[in-house]
């Protein structure tokens, strides 16, 4: 029998990034064009089966960074990683991710986590440049583009980190 | 709750655990589920099994576990049956307490307001992007108005300003399409120009021709003429096309503005001649009025807005057969400016392509006001630069002028008793030379 573990995974970003919908993606395989915001936190599970072992990723989607709702760092105690969400059409939701894992990095240490450019689908108003992940991935950082209405890049994302934290 | 009168206190207690629907967990210090109560179906946490890890049975626990800090609570986490919790954490001895409140009707309430407050940011934010993405467009338009704007006035230069305005303005399509229309054609050419500029380095005969071109234009221009080509040293004029003001007014205009040049025509003479040029420009004048076509001629990839017709070779063979600095036109014209100019019949001539006898008039001077005729004198050739329209001397220097054409009579005569000296400068502003003769 296979070794169970698992892990608390934080899903971090801007308000409206679409973390709600990477996880239903990720979890129910479903998406909803409905934006429907998140109050405090909403908690999934999923069972990620490694060849040595099974993790089961516990999900802890937190209300969107913004003006008004700031992160409440306790929530982010005993993760094992995160997942840190930027929305593609909007570059400010990029400052707004990177801000979070400086704080997160300063109060926890240095976590597992991959940054996800979501809503890779709306390329027309795609506004992150090639460059900026170009350059992004010169620290070393997992950073792909990612879709939650098309499922690009969701699967990926949170193997790695399954790999990454349960390793 | 001492301190709350009894009757307080127990409606508090039952307030608290059934409204906010209380439930416990209890675990041990070897994170073993070791008791659970209250409204545990109210979290969907019924089935929990005691003696058995805590965090297995309920997911939200994990990471939190063992206590880092007491008490300790997470805000409003939404369980896996939609119920939303306030979750307290607090350490009694070895054993880990958890108790949760049922905030869902606080989640809902929020969600509701943060929606709005969330809708409305997006909304700004797409508001302040699509303004960034309009003053970027804006900016890109005007540049390339800026650039379409520097390209049109370089085309501008090849066109007649009448053909470049009602093309920019959009009233002519660019296609090729004529019309028959009645125009008064002009024609003009300098008689043995090859001759007369022989010599003269190139650049000398393209400064000569440049500024004659451009007097010329800006005369016909003023006069509601359209430059149509300048061919060599010739230039085609019409009037009555883009715009006109009716047959005889463009046919009036045409003579208003051959009469000009030819007075201007002088001028650059004596000018050419004091700047070292020592023939001058002698040009001959032809007039036509008739139907032609007048339009885009050419292929699609090029074409040239212009008049074709036999009434504009017409005009042409007019110019041919006037002599140096005189004007002929057609019976055609002359009777539609009759008024303005006395002229003379020539000869009839046959043209090529025109079934009528042509009677050209050549033009002997302008009608004053009482229509009488006003002669203009005009001669330029080696040694002579002469030009005299009596109406446009000021009264006070016809006596100054009389006495220079009296001493340039005696100076002609007397030309074989060789020795005279000074030249005679039958120019106005030039009045004090006169008595040097």
């Amino acid at each position: 029998m296979t070794a169970v573990v698992q892990k608390k995974i934080c899903m971090l970003g801007g308000f409206s990034v679409g973390k709600t919908s990477l996880v239903k993606r990720y979890v129910h395989s479903v998406f909803s064009e409905t934006y429907l915001t998140t109050v405090g936190v909403k908690i999934d599970k999923k069972t990620v089966t490694l060849p040595d072992r099974t993790v089961n990723l516990i999900l802890w989607d937190l209300a969107g960074e913004d003006d008004i709702n700031s992160l409440r760092m306790s929530n982010v105690r005993g993760a094992a990683g995160y997942v840190l969400v930027a929305d593609g059409t909007r570059p400010s939701t990029l400052d707004v991710a990177l801000s979070l894992r400086e704080r997160v990095e300063a109060d926890f240490g240095p976590l597992p986590f991959v940054l996800l450019l979501n809503k890779s689908d709306l390329k027309e108003q795609w506004a992150i440049g090639d460059d900026d992940v170009a350059r992004l991935r010169e620290n070393g950082w997992w950073v792909q583009p990612s879709s939650a209405r098309t499922g690009e890049g969701v699967e990926d994302a949170f193997q790695d980190l399954a790999v990454r934290t349960a390793g | 709750m001492e301190d709350l009168p009894a009757s307080l206190a127990e409606r508090l207690r039952h307030l608290t655990y059934s409204e906010r629907a209380v439930a416990y967990l209890e675990i041990d210090a070897a994170l073993m589920l070791v008791g659970a109560g209250g409204h545990l179906d109210n979290y969907g946490l019924a089935d929990m099994r005691l003696g058995e890890p805590a965090v297995e049975q309920a997911f939200f626990l994990e990471g939190l576990l063992p206590l880092a800090e007491s008490p300790f609570s997470v805000p409003s986490i939404e369980l896996d049956c939609g119920r939303a919790a306030d979750l307290h954490f607090h350490l009694d001895g070895d054993i880990t307490w958890v108790v949760l409140f049922d905030v869902t009707d606080y989640r809902d309430a929020t969600r509701r307001l943060q929606q709005k407050a969330y809708e409305m940011t997006l909304l700004q934010e797409k508001e302040a992007q699509l303004n960034r993405r309009l003053e970027e467009m804006n900016r890109e338009l005007e540049a390339s108005n800026d650039f379409l704007v520097r390209i049109s006035t370089k085309i501008s230069h090849y066109l007649a300003p009448q053909i470049f305005k009602s093309i920019f303005s959009g009233q002519k399509d660019v296609t090729i399409h004529t019309e028959r229309k009645q125009l008064t054609i002009f024609f003009s050419d300098i008689k043995d120009f090859t001759a007369t500029t022989e010599g003269l380095q190139p650049e000398e005969i393209t400064h000569l021709l440049n500024e004659y071109f451009t007097e010329m234009s800006a005369i016909a221009l003023k006069h509601g003429g359209t430059v149509d080509k300048f061919i060599g040293d010739a230039l085609v004029i019409f009037f009555g096309d883009p715009e006109t003001k009716g047959t005889v007014e463009d046919a009036r205009a045409c003579l208003s503005m051959a009469t000009e040049m030819q007075r201007r025509l002088a001028e650059l003479n004596v000018k050419w001649r004091s700047a070292g040029t020592e023939q001058p420009f002698r040009v001959r004048m032809g007039v036509n009025t008739g139907f032609c076509n007048v339009g885009n001629f050419g292929s699609l990839d090029r074409m040239d807005y212009t008049a074709i017709g036999a009434e504009v070779n017409l005009a042409a063979r007019l110019q041919s057969i006037a002599e140096p600095g005189h004007i002929v036109l057609s019976y055609e014209t002359y009777a539609l400016v009759r008024d303005i100019v006395a002229a003379r019949a020539l000869p009839p001539i046959s043209v090529k392509g025109i079934n009528r006898a042509v009677v050209p008039y050549v033009v002997e001077g302008v009608l004053d006001e009482a229509g009488r005729k006003v002669e203009i004198f005009s001669e330029h050739m080696t040694g002579l630069d002469f030009y005299l329209d009596p109406r446009a001397v000021d009264a006070a220097a016809v006596e100054s002028i009389r006495a220079t054409l009296k001493n340039a009579i005696a100076a002609l005569d007397g030309r074989s008793g060789e020795g005279a000296s000074g030249i005679a400068q039958p120019s106005s502003s030039s009045r004090a030379n006169d008595k040097a003769i």
